[in-house]
C-alpha cells in the first residue's frame, strides 16, 4: 500500500492542473453526442423516415465499412451507429493524452521527481491520473445517458451505450498507461498510443467490409470499437461485452504497474545507448536539425498511411461484392459503384485526420520556445524565420509524402484487384493530392496563430482542428448549410463531384502560403520566450 | 576602442510589468565584464536583449557595433551564448549538439573542443536526455568556448558545476582574457568574478546600480578599520565620517568613507596604534549592501543609486 502513498493529493493536483480542460471536454462530449441523436430524432421522427434514411444511405457499403453497419432499431440504433467509431477515436484521444500528460511528461520534464522525493509512493502518479480519467469517463456517461434518455431513448439502451463509450476511454487509458511505463518520453508514448487508436479503428472498418457479415466479420471482437457495436444497446443489450473491457482493462493497467516496478525513473524499458561523439556531416544545418527532430513522426505516419492503404485497397473491392444497391449517395460521390466510393472517401478523410498531424509539426517551435531550445538556437547565426521555415518545409513535404503513399498503395491494391492499375492509379494518386492543400491551409491557420498569438497558439489551432471536424459532420448530416460548410478548406476538395477543380487546388495552396508568410513576418516582430 | 557592449537607458516592460527600467550596461572590448544582481533583477531579460531574442520597449544598444534586434543574425557569427538554464535536444549526443552549434555558428576549433571535452570530463556519446544538469551545462561551455567567437555571453554558467569543474572553468576564462576576448558573465558566485572581472555591473530591479572596477567600487564603499590603541582619543565619536564605531577597552572597529581616511587615521595615531588592520569591502559586501536593501522601491536606491552617479563620473 505504501506504494500509493499520497495518492488522494495527486488526485487534486490532476483535478487542478485540469479543472478547464476535464469538465470542458465533458460537456462537449455529451454535447456531442446528444446533438447527434437529436438532430437524427429532428430529421427522420417516424420509423418510415428512419428506415427510408437507412436503404438510401446506409446500405452503401462504402458508409458501412467507414462507420459501421446500423445494428439497432430506432432514433437509438442510429445514434449508436453513428458516434460509435467517431465517439471511440474521440474519447480514446482524451484518454491517451490525460494519462501521459500527468505520467510520462511529469516524469520527462522532472516533476514526478520532486513529488516522489515526498511521502508519494512509486504508483501513485499513474493512480491517481487513472482514478481521474475513469472517473471522468464515469461521468461522462451518466451525463451522456441522461441526456440520451431525456430525448426520448430507452433510458437502459441509453446508459449502456454511454458507458460502452466510457469502457473504450479505460481501454486507451490503459493503453496510455503502458505506453508511458515503456516509452521513455512522452512524444513516444502518445505516438505509440494514438496508433493502437488508429489501428483499432481500421480493425473495425475490416470487420465491417462485408456489411457485418462478411467473412472478416470476426475482426469485430479484436478492438474495442467493435465491442462498442457488439453491446447492442437498443436491441439484446449484450452486457456480458462489458466484461471484455473490464477484462483488457486490468491487463493493460496490471502490465504497466509492473513494468512500472521494475524501472527506474526517467527510464524506459530500453536502456539509453550511447551516441556518436561528433556530428555527421549531415548534421550542418537547421533544416538538417529539423529533419532528425521530425524524421521519426514522419516516418510512422507515412508508414501507416502506406500500410492503411494497401489494407483498405485491397479490401475494397470485397465491398462491391457485398453488392448493394448504388443509393443517391454514389450518384453525389460521381463514382460508379460501392467499391470505388470507398476508396474516395478513405482519401479524403485521411487527408482530414492528416491535418492533426500538420497543426502538430507546425506548432512545434512553440514547444522549443516554451521549451528554451530556441534560445539556444537562435543565439547562433539562425534568422527566425529559418527556423519556423524549416519546420514549415516539413510540414509541406511531410503531408505531401504521406498524402502520396496513401494514394499509390490505395490505388496499387485496389487498381490491382479490379485489374484496372492503369485507371486507377492515377485517379487515386491524384485525388490524393488535390486534398493537400485544405491540409496546408490547416496548418496555415496554426503558423498565422503562432507568430501572432504564440501563448494561446496551441489552444486555438485545435479548436480550429475540432471546429473543422465538426463543420464536416454537420454538414453531412444537413444540419450545417453549404454556406457555413465553405468556412472549412476541405469543403472546397470534397469529392462531390469528382475530382477537385484546379482552381480550388490553386486557390487553397495560395491562402495557405499567404498565412504561412503572414505567421513568419509576425514571428519576426515579436519577442521569443 | 569602441565598447563591444553599450548599452543606455535600456528599459523593457511586459504588458504593465516593467522587468527593465534605465538598465545601463557598458562592456569594453577584450575585457571580462561581471553581471550581479539578486534574483529576478533582470540579467536573462537584459541577456536576452542583446541576443536580439526579444524587442527593448526603449533605450539605445549597441553590441559589436551592431543593433542586436535588426542585425541579429550577423551579429551571432560573432558571439557564443551559455543559458542560464540549459535545454538540448533530448535525442542528439553531447558531441553532436556541440558540432552542430558549431557549424551553425560557422566553424570551431576542433583541437580546442576535443581537449574542453577532456578538461571538463564530459561523455559527449551521451543522449541530452541523460545528461544531469551540470553535465548539460558542460555541453553550452565547451560549444561556446570552442568557438571563434568574438564575445562570450555567459548567463551563470557554473550554477550546476562541481568546485573542480568550476576551478577548470576559471582557467578557460583567464585564457579567453588572454587571448583576448570580450565575456560578459553573469554570476552568484563572487569569488569567480572578483579573480577574473576586470569590471562590474550590479543591477537591481532592473535598473544599474552599481558599475566599475572592483578598485572603484572599492573605493566608494566605507573601509573597516580595526586597531588597537593605547587611549581611545574622543573626537571619534564625534567625527561624522566615523560609522558603526564600537570600542571594547582600547580596541576599536569602525567603517570608514574612503575619502576621510587620511583624517581618520590622524586621529588614531593621536590615541597611539599599537596594532592596524584595515582591510576594502569584499565583492560579497558590495553585494550584501544591494541585496539586503532589495526590499527598498527602485526609485530611491539609498546610497547605491548615489554611487553609480558618481561612478558616471570617475569610471569615464
Amino acid at each position: 500500500m505504501t506504494q500509493l502513498a499520497g495518492t488522494g493529493a495527486l488526485i487534486r493536483l490532476v483535478l487542478r492542473r485540469d479543472r478547464l480542460i476535464l469538465p470542458l471536454w465533458i460537456v462537449l462530449v455529451t454535447a456531442f453526442f446528444a446533438g447527434t441523436a437529436s438532430s437524427f430524432a429532428t430529421a427522420y421522427p417516424t420509423l418510415q423516415a428512419q428506415q427510408d434514411f437507412i436503404d438510401n444511405v446506409v446500405s452503401n457499403p462504402a458508409v458501412v465499412a467507414l462507420i459501421g453497419p446500423v445494428l439497432d432499431p430506432g432514433v437509438g440504433g442510429l445514434t449508436a451507429w453513428r458516434i460509435g467509431t467517431v465517439g471511440s477515436v474521440v474519447v480514446g484521444l482524451i484518454a491517451i493524452l490525460a494519462v501521459v500528460r500527468h505520467t510520462r511528461t511529469e516524469e520527462v520534464e522532472g516533476r514526478q521527481e520532486l513529488a516522489r522525493a515526498a511521502v508519494v509512493g512509486r504508483s501513485a502518479h499513474l493512480t491517481a491520473v487513472l482514478a481521474v480519467v475513469g472517473a471522468g469517463m464515469l461521468v461522462m456517461a451518466a451525463l451522456t445517458g441522461l441526456a440520451l434518455a431525456a430525448q426520448g431513448l430507452p433510458a437502459s439502451g441509453a446508459f449502456a451505450l454511454a458507458l460502452a463509450l466510457a469502457a473504450v476511454g479505460w481501454v486507451f487509458a490503459g493503453v496510455a498507461a503502458l505506453a508511458a511505463e515503456i516509452c521513455s518520453t512522452n512524444r513516444a508514448a502518445s505516438g505509440v498510443s494514438v496508433a493502437v487508436l488508429a489501428l483499432a479503428v481500421v480493425v473495425r472498418m475490416g470487420a465491417d467490409v462485408g456489411a457485418g457479415a462478411g467473412p472478416t466479420a470476426w475482426l469485430a471482437w479484436l478492438t474495442p470499437t467493435g465491442w462498442l457495436q457488439q453491446v447492442l444497446p437498443f436491441s439484446e443489450q449484450r452486457w456480458w461485452v462489458f466484461l471484455l473491457f473490464l477484462i483488457v482493462t486490468a491487463a493493460l493497467v496490471g502490465a504497466a504497474y509492473a513494468v512500472r516496478d521494475r524501472r527506474d525513473i526517467r527510464a524506459g524499458l530500453l536502456a539509453d545507448r550511447l551516441g556518436p561523439a561528433h556530428a555527421g556531416p549531415g548534421l550542418s544545418s537547421v533544416f538538417a536539425l529539423t529533419w532528425r527532430q521530425n524524421r521519426g513522426l514522419l516516418l510512422a505516419v507515412v508508414i501507416g498511411y502506406g500500410l492503411l492503404g494497401l489494407l483498405m485497397g485491397s479490401a475494397a473491392p470485397g465491398v462491391a461484392q457485398a453488392g448493394a444497391q448504388l443509393g443517391p449517395f454514389l450518384a453525389r460521390l460521381g463514382v460508379a459503384n460501392g467499391a470505388e466510393a470507398l476508396v474516395i472517401l478513405l482519401i479524403y478523410v485521411f487527408a482530414e485526420v492528416l491535418a492533426a498531424y500538420a497543426i502538430m509539426v507546425t506548432l512545434r517551435p512553440r514547444s522549443d520556445e516554451t521549451g528554451g531550445l530556441a534560445f539556444v538556437l537562435l543565439a547562433t547565426p539562425t534568422s527566425r524565420t529559418r527556423w519556423a521555415l524549416s519546420q514549415f518545409v516539413i510540414v509541406v513535404l511531410g503531408t505531401a509524402a504521406a498524402m502520396l503513399v496513401r494514394g499509390v498503395t490505395i490505388g496499387l491494391t485496389y487498381g490491382l484487384a479490379t485489374g484496372d492499375l492503369a485507371g486507377q492509379l492515377p485517379a487515386a494518386v491524384g485525388s490524393a493530392l488535390a486534398k493537400l492543400p485544405a491540409v496546408w491551409v490547416v496548418a496555415g491557420v496554426a503558423a498565422l496563430l503562432f507568430g501572432l498569438v504564440p501563448r494561446l497558439s496551441v489552444a486555438l489551432s485545435w479548436a480550429v482542428f475540432v471546429i473543422v471536424l465538426a463543420l464536416e459532420i454537420g454538414w453531412e448530416f444537413g444540419s450545417v448549410p453549404d454556406a457555413v460548410f465553405a468556412a472549412s478548406p476541405f469543403s472546397y476538395v470534397f469529392p462531390l463531384s469528382g475530382q477537385a477543380s484546379l482552381s480550388a487546388v490553386l486557390g487553397l495552396t495560395l491562402v495557405a502560403a499567404v498565412l504561412g508568410a503572414g505567421g513568419l513576418l509576425a514571428l519576426r516582430r515579436r519577442d521569443i520566450g | 576602442m569602441s565598447d563591444a557592449v553599450d548599452v543606455r537607458g535600456l528599459t523593457k516592460s511586459f504588458g504593465s510589468t516593467s522587468v527593465l527600467s534605465d538598465l545601463n550596461l557598458s562592456v569594453g572590448s577584450g575585457e571580462v565584464h561581471g553581471f550581479l544582481g539578486p534574483n529576478g533583477a533582470g540579467k536573462s531579460t537584459t541577456i536576452r536583449v542583446l541576443l536580439g531574442l526579444i524587442r527593448p520597449t526603449s533605450g539605445t544598444i549597441s553590441l559589436l557595433g551592431g543593433d542586436p534586434w535588426s542585425d541579429a543574425v550577423e551579429l551571432h557569427r560573432r558571439i557564443a551564448y551559455v543559458p542560464g538554464d540549459v535545454t538540448l535536444w533530448p535525442n542528439l549526443t553531447g558531441g553532436e549538439i556541440i558540432d552542430l552549434l558549431a557549424r551553425l555558428r560557422g566553424g570551431l576549433d576542433a583541437a580546442r573542443r576535443d581537449a574542453l571535452i577532456e578538461r571538463f570530463e564530459l561523455d559527449p556519446q551521451k543522449k541530452a536526455r541523460t545528461y544531469s544538469t551540470g553535465n548539460r551545462q558542460k555541453v553550452a561551455l565547451v560549444s561556446a568556448l570552442s568557438s571563434r567567437a568574438d564575445l562570450l555571453i555567459l548567463d551563470e554558467p557554473t550554477s550546476g558545476l562541481d568546485p573542480l569543474m568550476e576551478r577548470t572553468f576559471r582557467e578557460c576564462l583567464t585564457e579567453e582574457k588572454s587571448a583576448g576576448r570580450t565575456v560578459l558573465l553573469s554570476s552568484h558566485i563572487l569569488s569567480e568574478v572578483e579573480a577574473a572581472c576586470d569590471r562590474v555591473t550590479i543591477i537591481r530591479k532592473g535598473r544599474t546600480v552599481e558599475t566599475g572596477t572592483l578598485a572603484q567600487l572599492r573605493h566608494l564603499t566605507r573601509t573597516t578599520i580595526e586597531a588597537e590603541l593605547t587611549t581611545v582619543p574622543a573626537q571619534l565619536h564625534a567625527d561624522p565620517d566615523i560609522h558603526d564605531l564600537t570600542v571594547e577597552r582600547t580596541t576599536v572597529r569602525c567603517q570608514v568613507e574612503p575619502h576621510r581616511m587620511d583624517a581618520v587615521l590622524r586621529i588614531l595615531l593621536e590615541g597611539g596604534v599599537r596594532n592596524l588592520v584595515a582591510h576594502p569591502p569584499t565583492l560579497e559586501d558590495l553585494f550584501l549592501e544591494h541585496y539586503q536593501n532589495a526590499g527598498a522601491g527602485p526609485a530611491e536606491a539609498g546610497h547605491g543609486g548615489q554611487h553609480s552617479q558618481h561612478l558616471e563620473r570617475t569610471a569615464r
